[in-house]
């Protein structure tokens, strides 16, 4: 096959010279004076002025999701209503948040109603936002024979920061009654035997495809995160997904089905019920770090000396669609680091068609109509040609919103 | 006769009393290269150090002219000469390219796919050279220089 574009002025042998890296000069574009040490979506930052830069970012994301209705023309003081959880899974995304939001709003900061001096008063911005701060890691070994269990090198971690409270959970609590019960949620009877670990284990084993094991994975994590903010009165819960994990997220949650909550996979006020929601009872999931690349989280570590504990990959994760995407998105921002901020740019202009008809029991999050409808629609049930007779046998389906539902049920092709 | 440290320098003679071998100066400015080989510093951060038999810090020495194919399995067969044609397009100075190609080949210890792809570094690879970002220094083609310092951090351990 010949690779010629068949232009006869052009030689055969030229190359497609390399685009640059960056714009313009070497020389950092917000100070002028100093050598560039870091590449940033095309534009050159040095060490001195990336750091300011990059707790700026952060404060403009965080700071108007802080009080609980938005602000107005006229700036308020940052009052939550509530404690601030930050959830931790030992990446880097969260080691960053983890030390951003010490540093910002904790150690630089005294605690709320305490004064030092008179003269001082109470100037809110010395005072800290939230009283209490607690960082949640949920351990997920026990899903997975013979995967380490890191809950220990997470506590280390932790404990450096003061006055931040370690709250460990394990992803089989999710099938723990006790653990409900401890977080105020009464749970029907149901009989069981054994133990939430051997439960959680038949729940993946019994999962039709390996794409459904990391989905199932992340929707028990997140519930318990939302249920133990809930539980310690807190009306924040920070995840550390940068703007490359926010990404990838987007597309893999649109290829399995969960396009109509695209909306709440960036931000999402949550409730247990419409009881709590009428009785103010509500987490705000906020990701502060969502427009900030994972190459600046990179080099905000390393330059802080940040340790990073690290996330095992789940075994037959390489299977997976999460997986995949990020492969593709990671090696898509190597060339193109731009397209990165287009994906959840363009994702944030989305919004679904028909209005949520409920919640979905599994997922917690608004569920569409006609998600079985559609489903007959599209795939062939059954070979014969008589209607389908409806089973007298309870079942789940219709209470599912979609991605659940695909979750349940898309088998593997192999 | 003295040799020359890279493509680009011109050299002088040495007196009489320095050792040919080991330091060669520039006429333009003195870049203190070795004439043999180039000692430098790696670092691994962001958990690709458990490739590398956990250890964070590397100190390396490697030839100041490598093969112009990076090719890691054996050294120049003989010192290069002015006079010999083929040392120019046989070998060049050894440069970023050269290093990955051979810490994949010397020290990596396992999954050699996680830290290279092709003939560089995976995706979510960052490399600092000297605490700078490697795409305002040339990346793979930045001529490595006595005593610098290469750092490779990983970004995949996600959010």
């Amino acid at each position: 096959m010949s690779t010629s574009c068949g232009n006869p002025n052009a030689e055969s042998d030229a190359l497609m010279p390399r685009r640059r890296k960056f714009d313009r000069s070497k020389l950092c574009i917000k100070c002028k004076i100093n050598q560039g040490n870091i590449v940033i979506r095309h534009a050159v930052y040095c060490k001195d002025c990336f750091l300011p830069m990059m707790y700026n970012k952060i404060k403009r994301t965080i700071e108007p999701t802080i009080n609980p209705t938005p602000e107005g023309p006229r700036k308020k003081n940052l009052n939550p209503s509530g404690n601030l959880v930050i959830a931790f899974s030992g990446g880097l995304g969260s080691t960053v948040l983890l030390d951003v939001i010490y540093r910002g709003y904790f150690s630089s900061r005294r605690p709320r109603g305490e004064t030092n001096t008179l003269s001082e008063g109470k100037d809110p911005k010395k005072e800290r936002v939230w009283k209490e701060g607690k960082v949640c890691y949920v351990e997920v070994c026990g899903a997975f024979h013979g995967m380490r269990d890191r809950t220990d090198d997470v506590r280390r971690i932790v404990e450096r920061y003061d006055d931040l409270e370690f709250v460990p959970l394990r992803i089989e609590d999710a099938f723990d009654e006790s653990w409900w019960e401890s977080v105020d949620l009464i749970l029907s009877p149901c009989s069981r035997n054994g133990t939430p670990l051997s439960a959680l284990c038949n729940y993946l084993s019994s999962l039709p495809a390996p794409t459904a094991i990391p989905s199932t994975l992340q929707t028990l994590t997140r519930l318990l995160l939302l249920h133990t903010a809930l539980s310690t009165h807190s009306s924040h819960l920070a995840l550390g997904t940068c703007l490359t994990s926010l990404s990838i997220s987007l597309v893999s949650l649109v290829a399995q089905g969960g396009g109509f909550n695209l909306k709440e996979e960036v931000q999402e006020e949550w409730s247990p019920d419409s009881l709590s929601r009428s009785k103010g009872r509500s987490v705000r999931v906020v990701r502060p770090l969502k427009d900030i690349v994972m190459k600046e989280c990179a080099m905000y570590a390393w330059w802080k000396g940040l340790e990073i504990v690290g996330q095992e990959t789940w075994p037959g994760a390489r299977q997976g669609i999460s997986r995949i995407t990020k492969d593709f998105i990671i090696g898509l921002e190597k060339d193109y680091p731009s397209t990165v901020s287009t994906i959840a740019r363009t994702c944030a202009k989305l919004s679904p068609k028909d209005h949520a008809v409920g919640t979905c029991i599994l997922c917690n999050r608004p569920a569409q109509p006609g998600v079985q409808e559609w489903k007959n629609r599209i795939s062939i049930r059954s070979l014969s040609t008589d209607p389908p007779v409806s089973s007298e046998k309870a079942s789940l389906a219709p209470y599912l919103c979609y991605a659940c539902h695909t979750t349940l049920t898309s088998k593997s092709s192999k | 006769m003295p040799q020359r440290c890279c493509q680009y320098a011109g050299w002088q003679l040495p007196s009489l009393t320095e050792d040919y071998g080991t330091f060669c100066r520039l006429r333009r400015n003195d870049c203190g290269v070795t004439a043999v080989h180039i000692s430098l510093k790696v670092e691994f951060g962001g958990g690709l150090e458990l490739l590398f038999d956990n250890q964070r810090s590397h100190k390396l020495t490697l030839p100041a002219r490598v093969p112009l194919d990076n090719s890691t399995s054996s050294p120049p067969s003989s010192p290069p000469s002015p006079q010999n044609n083929e040392y120019e397009g046989e070998t060049k100075p050894v440069d970023v390219a050269y290093l990955i190609h051979w810490l994949r080949h010397h020290l990596l210890k396992e999954r050699a796919e996680l830290f290279m792809e092709g003939d560089t570094v995976r995706p979510g690879i960052l490399v600092l050279i000297n605490d700078t970002d490697w795409e305002l220094e040339g990346e793979g083609e930045y001529v490595i220089k006595n005593g610098d310092e290469v750092v490779f951090i990983s970004t995949l351990h996600g959010g």
